[in-house]
């Protein structure tokens, strides 16, 4: 954990104490698709779809801060027998992980402007995590806040000269939450899709 | 003008994308089976070659001093299916007596539950609506939702749950005149469908109790 904030700091207070340059700020609507990695693929294996995500970007040229607000829901359905001591059970599981993220960020950007640009950047911040299991006609959920972090990498290319200051933009980023108290470490990626306008 | 239909564009895209795909949920009755089996982790179960069983299912709610709902149409598929997996596991169907106990007893008991829900058909659209900032100042995500132009529906359903529960003469129990349960297993589940389906799920189920107890095969 001490690695991943320290990283975080080193990226982000950079991106807020020497960016320089023409000011402008960036607000972007992306389409969050999510799959997940370690312990909470444990939980959920399946590909997810359904995310959105929304973020505002102050700009100094090449660089920038800002904050990110992220949901994404996962789900997995799947007819399991599962194992306790002295206990064995089976029925259809559907489980849900809804993962909703608010998040400080800071990125540098490559290459000039007015060209597609690829940008590195860190998040961090909270992840508020709702796992739910439903078996047969049974419910168990838990929710819990973890602090997190997200390195990221991705793209942005402007539209064309008659949309004015639109562009589209990609990214790839890791969610690494933190374990929180009973519930463990929490961790999944994003392919964000989205359309950024520039102020 | 361009400007505005980019975004626009945009922001229903993602609300379509987010909103399209809804989560997997129950479509079938069956899928709602729940089979769970316990099972007392000191007993030897090899030690278990013969067993008798009563021939008829304990209603529950009756035996508890209620009234019941509980349908007996299935009880001779029921006990002929335990039966059946006991003897496939290894064991010999006796007639005990107290001269000549079998090893085992093997109970079946049931009982149903009438269960009752209130919706209005919108509801389920809420978790992602809700997120849309198109909404007049005061409305949102935490908004309560009304759909005066659609009545309020009540539904109800039947749950039942099927015990099978093993007993071990042999064993003393911790309280005079009780007994103790070596192995049990509970299979919940809407009891709703055709007859059909229903009497394939019991089947199914019963043999699911018995497919995860492996412990309980004898030689």
């Amino acid at each position: 954990m001490r690695i991943w904030t320290f990283a975080a700091a080193a990226l982000l207070v950079p991106a807020l104490a020497s960016a320089q340059g023409e000011r402008s700020s960036w607000f972007g609507l992306t389409w969050s698709m999510a799959g997940t990695t370690g312990t909470t693929k444990d939980f959920v294996s399946d590909y997810s779809l359904r995310g959105i995500g929304l973020e505002w970007r102050q700009l100094r040229g090449n660089k920038s801060y800002g904050l990110s607000l992220g949901w994404n829901a996962m789900n997995q359905e799947a007819l399991e027998t599962s194992s306790l001591p002295s206990i064995d059970l089976t029925g259809f599981q559907f489980r849900y992980i809804n993962a909703y993220s608010i998040l400080a960020t800071g990125h540098a950007y490559l290459g000039q402007s007015g060209s597609a640009r690829p940008f590195l950047g860190i998040k961090a911040g909270t992840y508020y995590m709702n796992r739910r299991v439903d078996v047969g006609l049974w419910t168990v959920s838990d929710n819990s806040w973890h602090l997190g972090v997200a390195p990221e990498v991705g793209f942005v290319v402007p539209l064309r000269q008659s949309y004015g200051s639109e562009a589209f933009y990609t990214a790839f980023r890791y969610n690494y939450a933190f374990k929180a108290g009973d519930t463990p470490t929490q961790s999944f990626y994003t392919i964000d899709i989205g359309i950024a306008t520039r102020r | 003008m361009q400007r505005n239909y980019v975004l626009r564009g945009a922001l229903f895209g993602c609300l379509l994308g987010a909103a399209a795909c809804y989560p997997g949920e129950i479509d079938s009755a069956a899928q709602t089976d729940l089979v769970v089996t316990f099972h007392d982790d000191a007993a030897d179960f090899q030690a278990n070659a013969t067993f008798d069983m009563p021939d008829s299912v304990v209603d529950i709610g009756v035996a508890g001093g209620g009234s019941s709902t509980l349908d007996h149409t299935y009880d001779a598929q029921v006990l002929a299916k335990v039966a059946a997996e006991m003897v496939a596991a290894g064991y010999t169907r006796v007639v005990s007596t107290p001269s000549n106990p079998a090893d085992v007893m093997v109970v079946v008991s049931a009982i149903t539950v009438e269960n009752y829900y209130y919706y209005t058909p919108g509801y389920p659209w809420y978790p992602y609506w809700g997120w849309w900032g198109g909404w007049p100042a005061g409305y949102g995500a935490s908004s309560n939702w009304y759909y005066p132009w659609y009545p309020v529906y009540s539904t109800n359903f039947t749950s039942g749950t099927i015990f099978i529960t093993m007993v071990d003469p042999d064993i003393p129990p911790p309280t005079a005149g009780d007994q103790v349960s070596i192995w049990s297993a509970a299979i919940n589940g809407m009891l709703e469908g055709t007859a059909p389906e229903i009497s394939s799920r019991i089947n199914n189920n019963i043999g699911q109790a018995f497919a995860q107890s492996p412990y309980l095969h004898v030689p």
